[in-house]
């Protein structure tokens, strides 16, 4: 299959005092198909986040060519970056990060108005729809101080996905919620993922990795090894997808 | 911890703290400046006085005197000390020269272009003396003399430098071997001023050149007796068809002409201070939604509000006590430089630990100022619950809350379906957040009320119409016939020549007269303008001209003096018994000293001590030459287009309001960037991570800065609006309530505005520095970025 993002050589460093350098990504090669779904494992400080980020051309990496669609991003400018995030792109954080002073509803349909690519109304079905999917549809309305942490990381998924985006980017998803809040969050982006949009992942947990397709251990800023899962069937047992994660896992020190 | 606290916040918000302590340094420092300068001026005054000893009363006249009778009058008076009578010789500024020589260049300036009345005069002998720089009384020999200090300053004069005094059939050269100071006429204000010259000289110039004119002056025993004497003065029936000036006059004159720099200085400043206390109320309100999980947590801890407040109030406090201590120090330091003028005109004194104490005061009031409204904002943080501050985070108040639930109802993302994104979104901000917006639009008002009101009142006071509101018919010529011999045979001429001159359209003449009347229990003296009033076009501020006898229109300040209104009545004295006058208007005038009342009479020719005529000539007949062509034929005259008339009425004012309406363009684009930028940066850092949001999401840098360019752009406009309104209306009550007080007989103004200034190069102005400002401070978006943000 294509790849829709594909990462060659991928270096960042960090500066650390005036002089001081530390490389936390080296000569990093990734590549992620259409529609699949990759979750990057490694130790806290082996360069997750970073590779995340480089990759999805939100921050400035040092080195390397990074293509989406089969285009080099490296040198695109502000607005054209900008364009492909708003339009074939999707982000989901830790933390929901939503806009202030705007309603949950607001916050989800913000990014599709911007984007244009629908008639508005046709938007605002899309939003209902989506909601309705996610279980927030009462609380639309809501100013974003007024409810749950569960709330605002589905109405995040929401606020992703309006846009129809290719790929989905996700940095612990699911790290500041609790377990049952986190078994939906992650049923959603399963189903997402089945109706092809495919997923980079970051996550710490071995339950939210076996959701994956594929898993890609980072140590050190390297990619030191990786893991062919298969598709995830919510419909059957998938206990023993966990089982070999773990393994594969401790034999790598995690 | 406190220290630390400060240090923290010093260091995360620079710029801004920068511009907070220099608002409140700057205030600071001008209400120092401003009391220092008042404190000095009535000093320097008293101590000017003192030696000079202008007189109580004073009578100016012109032809025969005889000394007996004065020397009579005033020996029946056991309160007159002492009494003279000087001689001034009136000259025409054309024949006054001087001649600077600076190594081999040499300069000749003459004083036919200034408006100033010079007399020339020798020392006197009892009082009313003129002093030398050094307050020291001048003596002066044969082929020196002594100039107003005022053209020292005008035209750079040095000692020794000559004075070259020349008519046809007269060349005379002196030596300049001192400057006048001259307790009657030191002040800015004054419109006439004295050189001294030897006896000897005197005499050979009177034989030659000049109008004479006598000074009769009385010294009291004490100013309380002046309204008692010019009373009998006038009984005595003695010389009297110039003005009368008294002591009190002379010390108003000369504290006004310096008080209103400090008039100017305390205003200035207390703008300043409003500014600042916006500022900090912004500042504040941030700061504490900023630490608002801090305040939380030192709440559930048990720590009271008022230790809370004491936390944060301490920084406010240092940046206040600083500020004003500086302020203070370049206040004393720098007060040689505004007290200079007031120094030359009145001398200078020594700085005394009182001088000390005065900018002290003033800071303290600044500071004191400053800390009551922190202390009021800081309230707040009582208000807020451990609840609301540790989970919602949120600091503002019910109402605030309830307006923020309104907005996000009434201006949901999907009700917008006409306005670009970026330009809805700014809107959206500004109406959710209007309170914080708000400061820049009141300084924006400001800013352009700062612009227009000088403006405005420079435009006004230029434009010909205006004649109409100082007394005067809006006509092309305007001739005054006064202080001259057989007044009447000379009306006579002006009126047979103006009937004559083809050139002419029409004419109006008024003939000023000295008339009796009855105030209370006594006989006062009033002035009245007699003449044909159906077609003058004066404006009245109530009912209309005298139309028929027995009619008389008041100036507002007789109207004041007199306590009368429309429809009272007024009792003249006249020869043949007494006369009994219904007010059927009041106007404003300001020749005069603004004392003037109108008439329908047929006046006696023997009270007539002012003939005034208005002109109007022809269509294409040039006004300037017309008006040299009288002034030539009737020498004895001050013939003058009226144009002129009007910018040498209002000189004292018009030349000092340029520069004030410059200083003011400055000061308003000056403060309006500060504010900006500092109102900007902060709401810029504040919305980080907003803005990271956002950019995460798909806005570009130029997509955020559109929305504040939208954001600072509609709040100008709002301002600008504001401020054209209020600087039209605010504005012509503040100017008309500062020039009534300033005594110049005007109580209303109606602004005549000077429509590119007002609506578009001022607006442009504040729009251009707003915009740019923001432009400029929107360029730090680039720096945010979600992941910066997540690290942290």
């Amino acid at each position: 299959m294509e790849a829709i993002l594909e990462a060659k050589g991928l270096c960042k460093d960090y500066e650390v005092g005036r002089d001081d350098k530390i490389r936390v990504l080296r000569d990093v090669d990734l590549k992620v198909k259409k529609g699949e779904f990759v979750a990057i494992m490694g130790q806290s400080g082996s360069g997750k986040s970073t590779l995340l980020y480089n990759i999805s051309g939100m921050d400035q990496k040092t080195s390397g060519k990074v293509y989406f669609d089969g285009k080099d991003i490296s040198d695109l400018s502000d607005k054209e970056m900008s364009r492909i995030r708003l339009t074939k792109m999707g982000f989901v954080f830790q933390h929901s990060h939503l806009l202030k002073n705007m309603s949950i509803r607001d916050n989800i349909i913000l990014p599709a108005f911007k984007a244009s690519k629908k008639p508005k109304a046709e938007i605002s079905k899309d939003a209902d729809e989506l909601m309705i999917k996610l279980g927030i549809d009462r609380v639309g309305s809501h100013d974003i101080t007024k409810v749950s942490g569960g709330q605002l990381q589905r109405a995040a998924i929401c606020r992703a996905l309006i846009n129809h985006p290719v790929i989905l980017f996700c940095d612990e998803p699911t790290g500041a919620l609790n377990s049952s809040a986190s078994i939906e969050v992650m049923n959603i982006l399963n189903a997402v993922n089945k109706e092809g949009t495919a997923i980079l992942l970051v996550t710490h947990d071995v339950k939210v990795a076996a959701r994956a397709d594929r898993v890609i251990f980072l140590k050190d800023g390297r990619i030191e090894a990786e893991l062919s899962l298969g598709k995830y069937n919510p419909n059957i047992d998938n206990s023993h997808r966990e089982e070999i994660l773990l393994n594969w896992l401790s034999r790598r020190g995690f | 911890m406190t220290g630390t606290m400060i240090k923290k916040d010093f260091a995360r918000n620079k710029a801004i703290n920068i511009i907070q302590w220099f608002f409140i340094i700057l205030s600071a420092f001008l209400m120092a400046s401003g009391a220092m300068v008042i404190n000095k001026s009535f000093a320097s005054i008293n101590k000017l006085f003192a030696i000079a000893r202008p007189p109580h009363f004073m009578q100016m006249h012109t032809g025969d005197i005889n000394q007996a009778e004065i020397e009579s009058f005033a020996k029946s008076l056991d309160y007159v000390t002492q009494w003279q009578i000087s001689e001034m010789l009136n000259m025409d500024g054309a024949s006054i020269g001087f001649v600077k020589a600076r190594g081999d260049i040499t300069e000749r300036i003459n004083l036919s272009d200034s408006m100033m009345d010079n007399g020339f005069v020798t020392q006197n002998k009892h009082f009313d003396y003129l002093l030398n720089l050094n307050n020291e009384i001048i003596s002066i020999s044969d082929g020196e003399i002594a100039v107003p200090v005022k053209y020292m300053r005008s035209y750079g004069l040095e000692l020794g430098d000559r004075v070259i005094i020349s008519e046809d059939n007269l060349y005379m050269e002196f030596v300049i071997t001192d400057f006048v100071r001259d307790a009657q006429m030191a002040s800015s204000l004054a419109s006439s001023t004295r050189f001294m010259v030897s006896v000897s000289d005197y005499i050979r110039l009177k034989d030659n050149i000049g109008r004479l004119e006598y000074l009769i002056e009385f010294m009291l025993t004490g100013t309380d007796m002046i309204d008692s004497f010019s009373r009998e003065y006038r009984k005595a029936g003695l010389p009297d068809n110039g003005t009368a000036v008294t002591y009190p006059l002379f010390v108003m004159v000369n504290a006004l002409g310096e008080g209103i720099k400090a008039i100017i200085f305390v205003l200035v400043s207390l703008l300043l201070i409003f500014i600042s206390v916006i500022n900090l109320r912004f500042t504040i309100l941030t700061g504490i939604e900023d630490d608002i999980k801090e305040i939380g947590t030192l709440k559930a801890l048990g720590i009271s509000h008022k230790e809370i407040r004491k936390l944060y109030m301490t920084k406010y406090k240092i940046l206040s006590l600083s500020g004003c201590c500086l302020a203070c120090l370049a206040a004393i330091l720098c007060s040689g430089l505004f007290l200079a003028d007031m120094e030359l005109n009145y001398g200078k004194q020594e700085l005394s630990l009182h001088d000390l104490v005065i900018p002290l005061v003033a800071v303290a009031l600044v500071h004191l100022i400053i800390m009551y409204f922190c202390r009021r904002i800081f309230k707040r943080i009582r208000n807020i619950t451990v609840v609301q501050a540790l989970i919602a985070q949120d600091a503002s108040g019910r109402k605030i809350r309830k307006k923020k639930a309104f907005g996000l109802k009434l201006l949901r993302i999907e009700r917008n379906t006409a306005i670009p994104m970026n330009l809805f979104l700014g809107i959206r901000e500004l109406i959710i957040n209007s309170g914080a917006w708000l400061l820049l639009l009141l300084v924006y008002a400001l800013a352009i009320c700062i612009m227009n009101i000088p403006a405005n009142l420079n435009n006004t006071l230029r434009s010909p119409g205006f004649a109409a509101y100082m007394g005067s018919s809006v006509s092309d010529i305007r001739i005054d016939l006064q202080l001259v011999d057989d007044i009447n045979r000379k009306h006579d001429e002006i009126i047979r020549r103006l009937i004559a001159d083809e050139e002419i359209k029409g004419f109006s003449d008024y003939a000023m007269c000295r008339y009796k009347m009855l105030a209370e229990d006594r006989v006062e003296e009033i002035l009245i303008e007699c003449g044909d009033y159906t077609d003058f076009d004066i404006s009245f501020l109530e009912g209309r001209a005298p139309i028929k006898q027995g009619e008389i229109a008041l100036s507002v300040m007789n109207a004041r003096k007199l306590s009368l209104g429309l429809g009272d009545r007024i009792h003249l004295m006249l020869e043949n018994g007494e006369e009994s006058l219904q007010v059927s208007g009041i106007y404003q005038d300001v020749t005069n000293g603004g004392y003037t009342a109108k008439m329908i009479y047929p006046y006696n020719s023997k009270d007539v001590v002012k003939y005034t005529y208005f002109i109007d000539l022809k269509e294409g007949i040039p006004v300037e030459d017309k008006a040299d062509e009288y002034a030539k034929v009737f020498s004895f005259a001050k013939v003058i287009p009226m144009e002129d008339f009007l910018v040498q009425t209002f000189d004292i004012v018009l030349e000092p309001l340029s520069q004030v309406a410059f200083v003011a363009n400055i000061v308003a684009v000056f403060i309006s960037l500060l504010i900006t930028v500092l109102f900007l940066k902060l709401n810029i850092t504040r919305s980080c991570s907003q803005i990271a949001n956002m950019k995460a999401m798909g806005f570009s840098n130029m997509d955020i800065r559109l929305q504040y360019l939208f954001k600072t752009g509609i709040t100008t406009l709002a301002g600008i609006l504001l401020g054209i309104v209020l600087s039209d209306n605010l504005g012509e009550a503040m100017m008309g309530g500062l020039i009534s007080a300033a005594g110049f007989g005007l109580s209303i103004i109606d602004f005549t505005i000077q429509p590119v200034q007002v609506f578009l190069l001022h607006p442009f102005m504040i729009s251009c520095t707003a915009i740019l400002a923001a432009w400029d401070c929107s360029k730090v978006v680039r720096q945010f970025n979600i992941v910066n943000l997540i690290r942290e």
